[in-house]
């Protein structure tokens, strides 16, 4: 292999795949060369909250042995990932980001912590994150906050922070991330790489630290929309562990990424998503209907739907979600409240002071928004919106209030359960990310992945890398 | 579609309601969460605004029982 150790850690999955099981890559050579590139550039980044060179190392060998005497075991054998620091890992640090657990070390794996092991993955290390999953880029949590490498001075969103930072900057090839409200599809607005949420119940969430047990998702972040299919193929599936996840089939993801979506109908619900006033950026908005434009030379059909009562899927969702987490949390809030961070523990707080009639009352609201969304997607295959109202703010003053007010453009969603993702849609002006969204069907991700698919392949944004 | 207006909270209401909720605030975590609390209030009455359509659905609960 002739190529650079630089290059290497630009390589796709996909691309990685073929090269290992050829044995023209060495699962070793891989993983040394993001080993390096950790230790040039993590510093500044702040990505990694745990490394494990020395495991990863050796995972890298006894790849390279099996891959040698012929037990390929498919196309994530041998490519290094990171997992956000809510995944329960086997003897390995799992803090959540908090003061809380700070010398949590699990006895067992996650279930998709466990399945990625079992594809052949070798593990670089875990990621930062907001501390328990909520709040924002909190300096008083046990780790510094990430930065987005697109601007350092910058956050690359959150909660899944680490993930989506190490992925756009080749710090790994591929990451879990989790989103309650749209933590993994901010963070790949944000750093301008894929994240998907699936349907609730797809993936499944054991061994995973909670935050909202309704609402939570786990799912894939990588650089390309075939790597996510790549990884979302690896962990999804019914768990007997998690009485959340569905007995739906499986489908080979991969099969469904065709570039090809003439007749598809789009809808777009505009109302709510492009004229929500001054919290929605002029860029963000050219650069979603530049999109909506390639997708029509596609030979898609685009059409404007409406959701009734989208904005309250807002409050719906922030109120189940600082409920929940309060539930989890409660005992430690009342015994050590000083050890959470103070973005985090706000929140939490407050979900303590929500009552029953709020808890009810949003139930009920987030039943009335799936419906309508159920209704609106009887008419179009899926629905389309920015990611985010605004690209990634500057980490130095930020307060984490846009995390509880404004509109949330990915929140509706995780009340509704339906798979959401989020694919690189263009830059401002400054050369900030913009994030494109892409909702379909419950467990139709193959229809999600194929759209996602055909919009990179026309549009390239994926081959734009930060400058760090 | 209107949306229901938030009333001011005084730190002898939010006091009342964290005491409700069996949390008990320092008068210096009072005066933190108060316009923090202000703020969630406006999306907690959103939640109760009665123009939401009246057939708003029930709660369910599914019986899966294993058999």
């Amino acid at each position: 292999m002739t190529t650079t150790s630089s290059e290497l850690c630009y390589l796709t999955i996909s691309q990685a795949a073929s090269l290992l099981r050829e044995r023209q890559l060495s699962p070793v050579e891989l993983t040394e060369a993001f080993l390096r590139r950790i230790a040039a550039v993590d510093g500044q980044l702040r990505a990694f909250v745990t490394l494990l060179p020395e495991r990863a190392m050796e995972q890298a060998r006894r790849t390279e042995s099996e891959i040698q005497s012929g037990r390929y075991r498919g196309p994530l054998h041998g490519i290094p990932i990171g997992l956000k620091d809510l995944y329960d890992t086997r003897g390995i640090l799992t803090t959540a980001m908090s003061r809380v657990t700070p010398d949590r070390i699990p006895d067992q794996d996650a279930t998709t912590v466990a399945k990625l092991d079992q594809a052949g993955t070798i593990l670089l290390g875990k990621l930062a994150m907001h501390e328990f999953a909520l709040g924002g880029a909190d300096p008083t949590s046990l780790f510094p906050p990430a930065r987005n490498p697109w601007d350092l001075e910058r956050i690359p969103g959150g909660s899944s922070s680490g993930s989506g930072a190490a992925v756009a900057a080749g710090l790994c090839m591929g990451a879990l991330g989790s989103d309650t409200g749209g933590s993994i599809r901010g963070p790949a607005s944000f750093c301008s790489i894929v994240g998907f949420k699936t349907t609730y119940g797809r993936v499944s969430n054991y061994g995973v630290v909670p935050l909202s047990w309704s609402q939570d998702h786990c799912g894939p972040m990588t650089w390309t929309v075939e790597d996510t299919a790549l990884i979302l193929q690896g962990i999804a599936g019914h768990d007997p562990k998690d009485p959340t996840t569905a007995d739906v089939p499986v489908p080979d993801y991969s099969q469904s990424l065709v570039a090809d979506i003439k007749g598809m109908k789009i809808g777009v619900p505009r109302r709510y998503f492009f004229e929500s006033g001054p919290d929605v950026e002029p860029e963000t908005l050219v650069a979603i209907e530049e999109a909506l434009k390639v997708m029509t030379s596609l030979g898609a059909e685009v059409h404007d739907v409406e959701i009734p009562h989208i904005e309250y899927a807002r409050p719906a969702n922030q109120v189940i979600m600082m409920g929940e987490a309060f539930a989890f949390h409660e005992h430690n809030l009342k015994t050590r409240r000083e050890d959470y961070g103070e973005m985090v523990r706000d929140r939490f707080l407050l979900g303590g002071l929500t009552t029953m009639g709020d808890y009810v009352q949003a139930q009920r609201v987030r039943q009335l928004i799936k419906d309508e969304m159920d209704q609106v997607l009887q008419e179009v295959d899926v629905m389309v919106t920015p990611t985010s109202p605004k690209p990634a703010p500057m980490l130095e003053g930020y307060s984490g209030a846009s995390t509880l007010l404004g509109p949330s453009f990915t929140g509706p969603f995780n009340i509704s359960g339906l798979p959401a993702i989020s694919v690189p849609g263009g830059f401002t002006s400054s050369r900030l990310p913009i994030g494109l969204q892409i909702v379909g069907r419950p467990f139709d991700e193959p229809t999600v992945l194929r759209i996602a698919y055909t919009y990179q392949q026309a549009s390239r944004w994926f081959e734009q890398r930060p400058p760090i | 579609m209107s949306m229901v207006e938030s009333n001011s909270i005084s730190i002898e209401h939010f006091k009342a309601i964290s005491q409700h909720a069996g949390l008990e605030f320092t008068p210096a975590e009072m005066e933190h969460l108060l316009p923090l609390y202000q703020q969630f209030a406006e999306q907690l009455e959103m939640l109760h605004d009665p123009t939401l359509p009246l057939g708003l659905p029930a709660v369910t609960f599914k019986a899966e029982w294993d058999s």
